[in-house]
């Protein structure tokens, strides 16, 4: 549906998008994540229309459009400061698409209060975009942008400037509609809750490039490289190298010094260079090693943080490597003021490498 | 557009040409290239129009400076919108009605049996009327009072600029109200005051209607001179010669006014 | 205790300050007026009698008959003018890519600050050059010059204060560039068209400088009416011209007030 090839584009020095190869497919809600600067904005411009590339080809059903301008690509687009227009009033707004194709007035009546009920806006066609809540606001932007039946549906962080409350619905409402709809509908965030819960898959960019395409669940779950893996938020990440193999097991250096950790071999990594990571809350502190049992590592206590469900314990290890362990607050172990000596215990097949 | 800014080069370009050309009498046509009329310039009558002409900008600049100040920082730090609203109309008004009646006004308010003199007599200050009109002081008074607007506005914009948490701040490490204005308004408040500063040096220079008005000839300004020798005596050249002298000195001082203001400016951001 | 007896009389002296400043901002305005009710022509205050024999002596002079239908002529036409080229300008400036394009920008800018006795003569050599001496023509380019960085300014900050994505959004939903420029660009233009007007046809009404040199009798502006009879005549019809003049202004300055604010459009406030 949506094929991008090459696609590179430059604003003077920076390099905003570096090559970059997409395919998305008809009817797919496709998320673009990424840190500020990381050349999602500008992906989204160049599929819009709004710059021309300086080297690669836009496909849009199979049609070339890379010379095509943005007012003739029949798409539609959401924003995250709505850009309703503020001289128009609602009804204006909403079928302002329709107006600028020719559309007789009498079907863009209609038409404008169809999109309206379906984002539950019947009877606001006179009020004006300054008069409207910000969820208001942003409802009429949905009614705009799906009224003029778009081939794909762009979004630019159009959930940031919402609420806690009022994104969570907007999110249920966007996913609802585009479901009902199949509009092929590409957004873009640095959000990584809202890229997650939304997207049928996720590319994640960084500098331009995009370093990883998956369904959410399997970006969450094997992280690509450590920019990722922190990207999404996941703790105690750390790289380093691979020393020894045996018997299914194997033993990696944190940043090439301290005490080895236990992993379960998975027949993913040659020797060498590798980033691993361990989820804060799989990590347990033991009062001492249990004989057979590997990855027992042991630290000091640097501080401890009551986060309501859990405790969140930081714990240093030595040699500057540190460790972030949720405990939860039920079960409770005690005397773990700084400075106290621990043993953590690490299940081999909870430490994950990348 | 770029039309319109070709016809304005065109024109100067000119009077620049026009200056090296000779004068012929009784003519308005040109003679050979020369550099004669520059010469002329250094005659000291001229020159002495150059020196009036500083000192007039340089008196006209600091008081207006010194009154705009207060009224700009009523005008931004009241709290009443009534105050503020009076203020901002009796200052805009003035602006409103063009140099030749306000000058024309203060021919009136300067003559020997004008206001001002009818004032000072009846409350006793002097005995017999100064003379105003035709005079430079004359002069200086109205371009105060016309430049006036033009300061407020850009002392004010650059005041309204200030963040008021910084004051607060002084205020709470124990700065009194006149410390805090020494030390954290006033300093902050200087981008504004020297683009007004710069902006009535730079119009007072190129003030032309009051000098002509109220000096009645008597006061000599390097625009008086050019209006003289161009409208008056029909030397174009040497009127061209003159505008050219006082356009290099115009872009001088606001070379070295953006200069004083870029300095200050860093100093400011300290 | 002493701190606050300075801050209480400190306040007062301020107060004062600013009033009796305001005043001398205000007097020459007020003398004006009383003046054009003087009945004998010679000029000293206080008057000594009043009439409204100088305001009947202006509606039966020519000059001032002819000026005043030059003003309003020629600063409607150049606010015309400058309000297209200006226009074009801004767009240009704000989004072009034309390389001179800061360097017109700043010539643009230039007659705000250059003397405009120089202006004038220069105008007034280039129009003897080109024949065209006192006639409208000159008198017309001489205003639009001058109006121009008032207009261009005025666009500028409008332009710059349109929100960016609204453009996008124009495009996104099918709008050619005219037809953005005409349903989104041009109604959000709308203040600052306002704006550049008002300080165009105030700028033009009371161009003097310029207008002394490249005017002739038949295209005298009224600035220039009003200046050759001061010359001339000692008389308080000036002062008569003045208080309408006066007037004129308050109407303008109160009907700002109540439209926009005058602060707004000074930018000495954010739009609430």
């Amino acid at each position: 549906m949506v094929r991008l090839q090459g696609l590179s584009k430059n604003f003077g020095a920076t390099v905003a998008v570096d090559r970059v190869d997409l395919e998305i497919a008809r009817g797919e809600l496709f998320g673009l994540l990424g840190p500020s600067g990381s050349g999602k904005s500008t992906l989204l411009g160049l599929i819009a229309g709004f710059h021309e590339p300086d080297s690669g080809v836009v496909f849009i059903e199979d049609k070339d459009v890379t010379a095509v301008p943005a007012h003739r690509r029949n798409l539609a687009m959401m924003f995250q400061n709505y850009a309703l227009f503020p001289h128009l009033n609602v009804f204006d707004n909403v079928g302002f698409g329709l107006k600028m194709k020719g559309v007789p007035r009498k079907i863009i009546q209609e038409k404008v209060k169809e999109a309206l009920s379906i984002v539950r806006l019947e009877g606001y066609e006179n009020r004006w975009p300054h008069q409207l809540s910000g969820g208001q606001q942003q409802r009429v932007g949905l009614a705009r942008a799906l009224v003029v039946d778009p081939k794909v549906l762009l979004l630019d962080e159009p959930l940031s400037a919402l609420d806690k409350g009022l994104r969570d619905e907007m999110r249920m409402e966007i996913k609802e509609i585009q479901r009902k709809s199949g509009i092929t509908t590409i957004f873009v965030t640095h959000d990584q809750n809202e890229a997650l819960s939304l997207s049928d898959r996720v590319a994640i960019m960084d500098g331009g490039k995009i370093i990883q395409i998956d369904s959410p669940r399997q970006i969450h779950s094997r992280p690509k490289n450590s920019f990722v893996a922190r990207f999404l938020g996941l703790q105690n990440v750390f790289s380093g190298k691979i020393v020894r193999r045996e018997g299914g097991l194997v033993w990696v250096v944190p940043s090439g010094r301290g005490q080895p950790w236990v992993a379960q071999d998975r027949g993913l990594m040659e020797q060498g260079e590798c980033t691993f990571y361990v989820r804060p809350e799989r990590i347990r502190i033991v009062d001492q090693p249990r004989e057979g049992s590997q990855n027992y590592l042991y630290g000091v206590v640097k501080e401890t943080t009551y986060q309501g469900v859990y405790n969140e314990i930081r714990i240093e290890l030595g040699e500057g490597v540190h460790l972030m362990v949720y405990d939860m607050t039920e079960t409770q172990v005690v005397g773990l003021d700084p400075g106290t000596r621990v043993i953590t215990h690490i299940d081999p097949k909870d430490v994950v490498i990348i | 557009m770029v039309l319109l800014v070709a016809i304005l080069c065109a024109g100067l370009f000119l009077l620049f040409q026009y200056s090296f050309t000779s004068y012929i009498p009784g003519s308005l046509r040109v003679g050979a290239l020369t550099l004669a009329n520059y010469q002329r310039i250094i005659d000291p009558l001229y020159l002495g129009a150059v020196w009036e002409t500083m000192v007039i900008c340089f008196w006209v600049t600091t008081v207006t400076l010194v009154l705009a100040y207060p009224l700009a920082y009523v005008l931004v730090r009241s709290s009443s919108s009534v105050v503020r609203s009076t203020i901002l109309v009796l200052t805009i008004l003035p602006f409103f009605l063009g140099v030749v009646v306000r000058s024309y006004a203060w021919m009136l308010m300067l003559g020997n049996r004008g206001f001002l003199n009818r004032l000072l007599i009846s409350i006793g200050l002097i005995e017999t009327p100064i003379q105003l009109l035709f005079r430079r002081a004359g002069v200086i008074l109205a371009l105060i009072q016309i430049s006036l607007p033009i300061m407020v506005i850009l002392i004010a914009t650059g005041l309204s600029h200030i963040d008021r948490r910084l004051e607060r701040t002084a205020q709470t490490l124990g700065a009194s109200p006149i410390k805090v204005f020494r030390h954290v308004t006033w300093p902050l408040s200087l981008p504004g005051v020297i683009a007004g500063s710069i902006v009535v040096f730079g119009w007072s220079l190129s003030a032309f209607a009051t000098p002509l008005m109220i000096g009645g000839g008597r006061v000599y300004v390097m625009t008086v001179m050019i209006y003289d020798q161009i409208l008056g005596s029909g030397n174009y050249p040497f009127g061209a010669a003159l505008g050219v002298f006082v356009l290099v000195i115009d872009l001088a001082l606001l070379g070295v006014g953006q200069g004083i203001a870029k300095v200050i400016g860093r100093r400011v951001r300290q | 205790m002493i701190a606050r007896l300075f801050r209480h009389w400190g306040r007062n002296t301020i107060a004062l300050l600013v009033i009796l400043i305001l005043l001398f901002l205000s007097i020459p305005s007020l003398v004006i007026v009383v003046s054009s009710f003087n009945a004998s022509p010679v000029l000293d205050f206080p008057p000594r009698g009043l009439a409204l024999r100088w305001y009947l002596n202006l509606a039966e002079r020519p000059d001032f008959r002819l000026g005043f239908i030059n003003t309003l002529v020629v600063g409607g036409i150049s606010t015309l003018i400058a309000l297209s080229a200006g226009m074009g300008g801004a767009i240009a400036i704000f989004r072009g890519s034309l390389p001179g394009r800061q360097v017109i920008h700043a010539m643009a800018l230039s007659t705000l600050v250059l003397p405009g006795v120089l202006i004038g003569v220069g105008l007034l050599m280039l129009a003897s050059k080109a024949g065209g001496v006192g006639g409208f023509t000159v008198v017309i380019i001489a205003h639009v010059l001058m109006v121009l960085p008032f207009v261009l300014r005025s666009l500028l900050v409008s332009l710059e204060n349109i929100d960016e994505n609204l453009e996008k959004a124009a495009m996104i939903f099918g709008a050619s560039p005219l037809k953005k420029f005409y349903y989104v660009t041009l109604p959000m233009l709308k203040p600052g068209i306002g704006a550049g007007i008002l300080f165009a046809l105030v700028t033009s009404v009371n161009e003097f400088a310029v207008s002394l040199f490249v005017v002739a009798r038949s295209t005298q502006t009224l600035p220039v009416v009003l200046f050759n009879y001061t010359m001339a005549y000692v008389d308080p019809t000036i002062a008569a011209v003045s208080t309408l003049y006066i007037l004129a202004t308050i109407l303008v300055v109160l009907l700002m007030q109540r439209l926009g604010g005058m602060a707004q459009i000074l930018r000495l406030e954010e739009r609430g």
